[in-house]
């Protein structure tokens, strides 16, 4: 039987009351004019209320959406965006506490755009588009290793298991779309998407997003592999004449009537998430704009996802750990997301969604100026956590400009630097919330992303 | 180190002025005008007194003051135009106003003055107490609550005494009647048995059980109506009492449920979310040869289960989860040894720091609802705990250790299980043999060969940089050698290398002297008695001009010793004595790279883990090695024994040095091993009997202890109510809201306790309550039922008085929290998909054994709590199912709604299986028509009859779906009908297999059949989506 004849059997809109009753606990407090002023009194922590339901941050912000692209296994700043000419003074030159030589980026760098941002020609695309960029010369923590340093940036601790960034961006803001997950993961490890001792439903949906991969190999239990919508559509009417028959004969309770609900939205979500990573609905202009493989096809998906109303979309675009043949392996990695990175900046600001939509790049930390023994095609950089650059575009983000500098080597950070706990309270700041009230009380204490740390970097917020 | 200075050692001395440089007069103004202000209008919101620091500032000491708060300085001494706190004091800003209108608002013109001239004269303050933190080390946190002793309350006076059944009942009665409530009615038999059954065993009850409980319930209900009537009153009042017959047969159901060893599961479960249980490490193991799934992690999981069905007293579950080892009558293959995986099946970290801080944590919140690793980096903030007692805690449990060697539990598979098992385990073991030796006879080949640039390398790999050096890294490999503080590299008293580091050193801080001093260096080191006298022969007639020529030499004497070295190796693979003895100094030369132990020395696997872990190797070797086949072998072959997770006291148990701000490289003074301060009278006792973990144990499962009573019965009311009196199950600090109902806590803890801890006793207690068996429908209080009633249009002038007198149990406690009713609750994870399983007639009554999968194809009908639970990759269905996080204790679990549980019913297998399975039951393959065969599902499901209503509703369901379902028979072949067997194991069926060295654990057998549902099958399906199937009320 065939999908398409069934859409007039789709489900019946959802009452407003069952709208509001959805998802968590606090299932009393949902009117949606409480949430939206009254949760945020002036001095106290944020008291959030636990469900999935949109609502205003506190303060004003521009960014609703977050597009993470997680440049795992750390890029090399020197090779990309943090241009070192004055390294080549010191070629081959054995400097005190390095081992081997020093080794200036093999690739040129040109200021681009308006801004004269700084941008290796490893990413010949996001030159054209260097006006929306926003790099960040002088990210720094103290953490040379990939594992706790990935789970450092995604969680703010290195070492406990506490919620992720897009975990806390959900519990904060809720999410437009009830017939879409808030928080997609498309690939990468579990830190990047736990929701750990926040309610999960503030855990990010893992979606093993590939071009055309069967939906219910992406999101589990998705689409059914033994009944057509129009038998399940059947079903739910039964399912909720019975219930609504028990509620009156036996219990009426909030509970069951969310939970009816939720059959509504899970229905939804069945023919809304297909329809979300179908890549395949998008002109072929656009396609090939984004470019192909996997990575771009996730991306593409992202906007996909956000222009539905997804909070946050968490990407994997690893691959740059460059111990060895950096100059031929870098160019590969930096290819693969080159294209589809521009393109979704110039697709989002297109469908006027960039303003409102925060796109990350970044990896865990940096990597050496010195390669180990001499410099030929085997060489690469080693882990270094001194000093490591990321980008930022869109949502509410000064374009167009670069902030922070290193020394001559890209080694250590002189001027403005930018830790990781900044840079999530930068990011919470710029979807309108106080990194310091954003807080979740667990075990007989208040936690936040940033811990005890986090200075918001005002010069980047437009 | 004395109490008092204890307390003080992190304090920071911040103050700049002493209180000592103000004049008597400017004291005597503070005294007398300010410090009352400041305690009457401040303290309440900013003080360390009281623990609240809002806006981040604590006003009750001078540093607290002078730090101000999140907006920076509130004063600045001596400028009262540019201190903050006088403009919030005066009202002008909109924005910050101080103090607040709800804490009295406004001061005075008066008292603003006051403060103005105050802040004039330098803020004078001789309030020198130092710190501006806040700390629970102070009087009001210490006389917290629960940190008092628990006082066996005196049963409170009610009105409706035929209420109460059991003592708990006066208490909530008393609370229900101060606040105007009344409970409501009970709820019906098919409802009470329902909720029971999943409260003890976590399963629903069958149909004959629920036909046979209603019958005996309510005959003795009517029994007990016809008693009262005839002015008998229940629980024995003089001579008109009577024992009720409704508790008659409760009792009987409730002691069957007792007796049924689901009870362990069910409860079981519920502990191993307290104790954080998972299959995995959490993290990469810590060398190669260690794997990341733990083999043997269900054997705690089994004790948990068998120590709840046999009833352990709670004080011996405690002690033996620390301290199994550690009892006086322990065998050494005794199942209670598995107890102390309570410590070992916690999440893994590369610093041992961190490891002793998650066993400290769970057992802290495990045992006494307390977050003592607060109290790692800082005095705890709002319980008394300093960081002290944390170190104290971390003594004991860096004085443990675990050997690769674990005590063998005894085994239940069969010989031939055990035999196939042996087996394959020694073909594992042989291989991993024998790839050692080849793996040591090769590297050794070549580091014997040219070992002078080896040596090169290996210097480098610490010392000056170099190219040439770099390249002999390359060559051969050696980047591994690293990591190996202790290997030839630096040591120069190295028999063999020796010589050759102290040149190296040479070269390092005088390189350009070398040729001058080398001899000489050389000289003196050969003459060492360490150094192996075949070196210092081969060496002595050296005259080194460059450091490679020593690194020739030793290349040149390695060479002739290459075929000894085969012999050897040789000789020691086959554990065989040689015909010519090798002397000690020959010996020391050939095993200089790597140990050559006895192939008998290596035959076990725990040995060559030992002997392996500590041998550098590159990656691309050990990788060879066999150690996760023999992980996958021992965690799925079904002949594989148990083993203990245990730990075991280290030689010499030592203390630990308090580390500032929990940094390991800033060691503070030694804390010895000892309990927590608070929880002990006066200066804990410093602990003596190896780590102290004994001495621990039974420091907290003692009746003294306030706290490990309190926190186990808060637990217990939780698993039957669905909240617990205090509802953060972990923490009961000073944190915690305060508990409902205060004495009732008290009560059952002395209860329980003299009833010997008995969990059972305590669940027969609560469940034989009136407060447990209300019906959970607020409609059906009195109170609700009255306004109900009232609001009919005739009523309405009767209603508005009435309604001014009848409270509203709804808003007056919307939460429930009094219990004037029982609470709707949803099923959890296990109970969900312990039920689907039950109807699909396949569940695997089995108690115990090793992991399966419960979430991916093909199905295991095992119970849910014999799931393999990876803590890093949780799978999404557990997660959308609010199971608990297994990094930490967390005894509580979440309820929530959302959509990807409702995609689970709608298109998981699983209920596929059900829907088919229960359309093929007999009762409803004999069904005469379609009415019967709806009850028959109705009552499969349900446990009850549909209505005529739901019957029509259901009939038109299958007209209507009819014409949409094709009505091709399904294929009678399952998709794929042969499980697959590893090859040689033809006699042991594999149930399970091993994804992997890190994947899942996967069942094998056979998928659900694709092919789409038929109308009552779909119907069944249906029906699963329900609210009745996933709620108990």
């Amino acid at each position: 039987m065939s999908h398409e004849n069934c859409s007039h059997r789709l489900a019946p809109p959802l009452t407003r009351k069952e709208f509001l009753k959805l998802t968590g606990m606090s299932l009393g407090a949902l009117a949606l004019g409480t949430l939206l002023t009254d949760a945020f009194a002036a001095d106290a922590p944020l008291v959030m209320p636990l469900d999935l339901l949109p609502r205003l941050p506190p303060l004003p912000a521009k960014a609703k959406h977050v597009i993470h692209i997680f440049a795992g296994g750390a890029p090399s700043h020197i090779d990309t965006f943090d241009a070192k000419p004055a390294m080549e003074r010191l070629r081959d030159q054995t400097v005190g506490g390095m081992s081997g030589v020093i080794w200036p980026s093999p690739f040129k760098f040109e200021a681009c755009g308006k801004g004269g941002v700084q941008i290796s020609e490893l990413f010949p695309r996001l030159r054209t588009v260097a006006d929306e960029l926003c790099v960040i010369r002088s990210m720094n923590s103290e953490i040379p290793a990939h594992g706790p340093a990935s789970k450092l940036l995604h969680t703010g601790s290195a070492i406990l298991t506490k919620p992720c960034l897009g975990s806390w961006v959900l519990y904060g803001l809720g999410t437009e779309s009830q017939n879409l997950p808030g928080f997609v993961s498309l690939g990468g490890a579990p830190e990047a998407r736990q929701a750990a001792f926040l309610p999960s439903i503030y855990q990010g949906s893992q979606a093993n997003f590939r071009a055309g991969a069967a939906m219910n190999k992406v999101l589990p239990n998705l689409t059914s592999e033994f009944s057509g919508l129009d038998v399940q559509r059947a079903q739910l009417d039964l399912a909720r004449t019975l219930d609504e028959h028990h509620g009156k004969t036996v219990q009426g309770d909030e509970q069951l009537e969310a939970r009816i609900g939720s059959f509504e939205l899970a229905f939804r979500m069945q023919t809304a998430a297909t329809d979300a990573f179908d890549i395949t609905k998008e002109s072929e202009a656009t396609r090939a704009a984004y470019g192909k493989g996997d990575l771009a096809a996730r991306i593409l998906c992202a906007r996909r996802l956000v222009e539905r109303g997804v909070r946050f979309v968490q990407i994997d675009a690893g691959g740059w750990d460059h111990h060895t043949n950096l100059t031929a392996s870098i160019r590969k990695t930096a290819d693969s997301i080159d294209q589809p990175a521009a393109a979704l900046i110039n697709d989002l600001k297109a469908r006027g969604l960039l303003d409102e939509t925060l796109v990350i790049w970044g990896g865990e930390f940096g990597r050496t100026p010195n390669t180990p023994g001499r410099v030929s095609e085997a060489s690469g950089r080693d882990h270094w956590s001194n000093a490591f650059c990321c980008w930022l575009a869109g949502g509410g983000v000064r374009g167009g400009m670069m902030h922070g500098e290193t020394d001559d080597l890209g080694r250590e950070v002189v001027k403005d630097p930018v830790h990781i706990h900044d840079l999530h309270a930068t990011i919470l700041r710029l979807l309108g919330f106080d990194h310091t009230k954003l807080t979740y009380r667990y075990n007989g204490r208040d936690f936040r992303l940033t811990d005890n740390f986090g200075q918001i970097v005002n010069q980047i917020i437009a | 180190m004395p109490l008092s200075l204890r307390f003080l050692f992190f304090i920071p001395l911040a103050a700049s002025v002493s209180a000592a440089e103000f004049g008597q007069e400017d004291i005597a103004f503070f005294e007398k005008n300010i410090r009352p202000l400041l305690s009457s209008k401040c303290y309440q919101c900013h003080s360390v007194a009281e623990g609240k620091s809002k806006g981040g500032m604590v006003l009750d000491t001078r540093v607290g003051l002078l730090a101000g708060g999140n907006d920076g300085a509130v004063i600045v001494p001596g400028k009262p135009a540019d201190s903050l706190l006088l403009r919030a004091l005066s009202y002008e800003d909109e924005d910050l106003k101080m103090p607040p209108q709800k804490a009295g608002g406004r001061l005075t013109d008066g008292q603003i003055e006051l403060m103005r001239t105050w802040i004039e004269r330098g803020a004078p303050d001789p309030r020198d107490s130092p710190s501006n933190r806040l700390t629970g080390l102070t009087p009001k946190a210490r006389a917290h609550w629960s940190f008092q002793p628990v006082k066996n309350p005196a049963s409170p006076r009610v009105i409706d005494r035929a209420w109460c059944q059991s003592p708990i009942d006066f208490f909530v009665l008393a609370k229900l009647e101060a606040a105007g409530l009344k409970p409501t009615p009970p709820a019906d038999p098919e409802g009470l048995l329902r909720r029971m059954y999943y409260d003890m065993i976590g399963l629903p009850p069958t149909l004959e059980e629920v036909n046979a409980f209603s019958h005996d319930y309510e005959t003795a209900a009517a029994k007990e109506q016809r008693y009262i009537e005839y002015g008998r009153i229940p629980y024995g009042e003089g001579a008109k009492g009577f024992y009720p017959p409704r508790r008659v047969v409760l009792e009987k159901w409730i002691d069957q449920l007792l007796a049924n060893p689901h009870y362990g599961e069910r409860w079981g479960r519920h502990w191993l979310d307290t104790a954080r249980y998972a299959d995995t490490q959490g993290a990469r193991p810590k060398n190669r040869l260690e794997s990341y799934r733990y083999e043997y992690a269900w054997t705690y999981r089994d004790y948990v289960i068998n120590a709840f069905n046999g009833d352990k007293p709670y004080d011996q579950f405690v002690i033996e989860q620390l301290a199994a080892d550690k009892l006086p009558d322990i065998k050494p293959d005794d199942d209670r040894l598995a107890a102390l995986g309570f410590l070992t099946v916690g999440k893994r970290f590369e610093n041992r720091n961190d490891l002793i801080d998650e066993r400290i944590d769970t057992t802290s919140k495990a045992f006494l609802g307390l977050t003592v690793s607060c109290a790692r980096c800082h005095d705890h903030k709002f319980d008394p705990i300093p960081t002290a007692d944390y170190y104290a805690l971390h003594g004991v449990f860096n004085s443990i250790d675990e050997n690769y060697v674990k005590p063998l539990l005894k085994s239940h598979a069969t010989p031939a299980e055990q035999d196939d098992y042996q087996k394959k385990l020694a073909a594992f073991e042989a291989d991993n043999r024998a790839l050692y030796y080849n793996l040591v006879g090769r590297l050794s080949a070549e580091l014997q060969k040219e070992s002078h640039l080896v040596l090169h390398g290996y210097m480098v790999a610490f010392g000056p940089q170099s190219t040439q050096a770099f390249d002999a890294r390359t060559k051969y490999g050696i980047d591994f050698i690293k990591d190996v503080d202790s290997s030839v590299s630096r040591r120069e008293d190295d028999p063999v290398f020796g010589p050759y580091n102290r040149l190296a050193r040479l070269l390092r801080e005088k390189p350009g002297d070398l040729a001058t001093l080398a001899p000489d260096i050389l000289r003196k080191s050969l003459a060492s008695p360490k150094t192996n006298p075949i070196v210092a022969r081969e060496l002595a007639p050296l005259q080194p001009a460059a450091i490679d020529d020593v690194g020739a030499a030793y290349a040149k004497l390695f060479a002739r010793y290459q075929q000894p070295f085969s012999d050897y190796l040789a000789d020691q693979r086959e554990s065989r004595v040689p015909t010519i003895k090798p002397d000690a100094a020959t010996v020391e030369l050939l095993t200089c790279f790597y140990p050559v132990p006895a192939g008998k020395d290596i035959a076990r696997v725990e040995d060559q883990m030992r002997v392996f872990s500590k041998v550098p190797m590159p990656d691309a070797d050990a990788d060879k090695f066999l150690f996760s086949k023999i992980n996958e072998l021992r965690i799925t072959h079904p002949g594989a024994p148990g083993a203990a997770m245990v730990v075991e006291d280290i030689a010499k148990p030592k203390d630990s040095h308090i580390l500032v701000r929990g940094d390991a490289s800033r060691q503070g003074p030694v804390e010895p091993r000892h309990f927590l301060t608070c929880l002990s009278s006066g200066d804990p006792e410093p602990f003596h009997d190896g780590s102290g973990r004994y001495e621990l144990a039974r420091l907290i499962a003692t009746r003294d202890n306030p706290l490990t009573a309190r926190v186990a019965v808060n637990r217990v009311w939780q698993g039957h109510f669905g909240e617990g009196f205090v509802r953060t199950p972990d923490d009961l600090g000073n944190m915690s809201e305060p508990p409902s109902h205060p004495e009732l806590l008290d009560f059952l803890s002395v209860w329980f306790v003299e009833n010997g801890w008995s969990l059972k006793k305590l669940h027969k207690l609560i469940l034989l309550s009136s407060t447990y068996q209300q019906s959970a429908n607020p409609a059906l209080n009195p109170l609700v039922s009255a306004r109900t009633a009232l609001a009919d249009p005739s009523l309405a002038s009767l209603a508005n008085q009435a309604n001014d007198l009848l409270r509203d149990p709804r808003t007056v406690d919307p939460d429930n929290r009094l219990l004037w009713r029982a609470n709707l609750r949803r099923l959890d994870f296990e109970s969900i998909r312990d039920s689907l399983i039950l109807l699909t007639g396949k569940l695997d009554p089995a108690i115990g054994g090793k992991p399966v999968n419960i979430t991916d194809e093909p199905f295991s009908y095992r119970r849910s709590i014999y799931g393999y639970v990876d803590r890093l990759q949780l799978s999404d269905e557990l997660t959308q199912f609010d199971y608990a996080v297994p990094d930490m204790a967390n005894s509580r679990r979440i309820s929530t709604i959302v959509p990807q549980q409702a995609l689970f019913f709608l298109n998981n297998p699983l209920t596929v299986d059900v829907a088919r399975h229960i359309v093929t039951r007999p009762e409803i393959a004999a069904a005469q028509n379609d009415a019967d065969r709806l009850t028959a599902i109705y009552r499969i499901l349900f446990q009850r009859k549909p209505s005529s209503d739901e019957m029509i509703v259901a009939l038109d369901f299958l007209k209507e779906i009819g014409p949409l379902v094709p009505l091709q028979a399904r294929p009678n072949k399952p998709a794929n009908p042969k499980p697959p067997t590893p090859a040689g194991s033809a006699m042991i069926p594999v149930s399970m297999v091993a994804d992997g060295m890190n994947g899942p654990i996967r069942n094998t057998g056979v998928r659900v059949t694709r092919a789409p549902l038929r109308p009552w099958e779909l119907l069944a399906q249906a029906l699963l989506f329900s609210n009745e199937f996933i709620y108990v009320n």
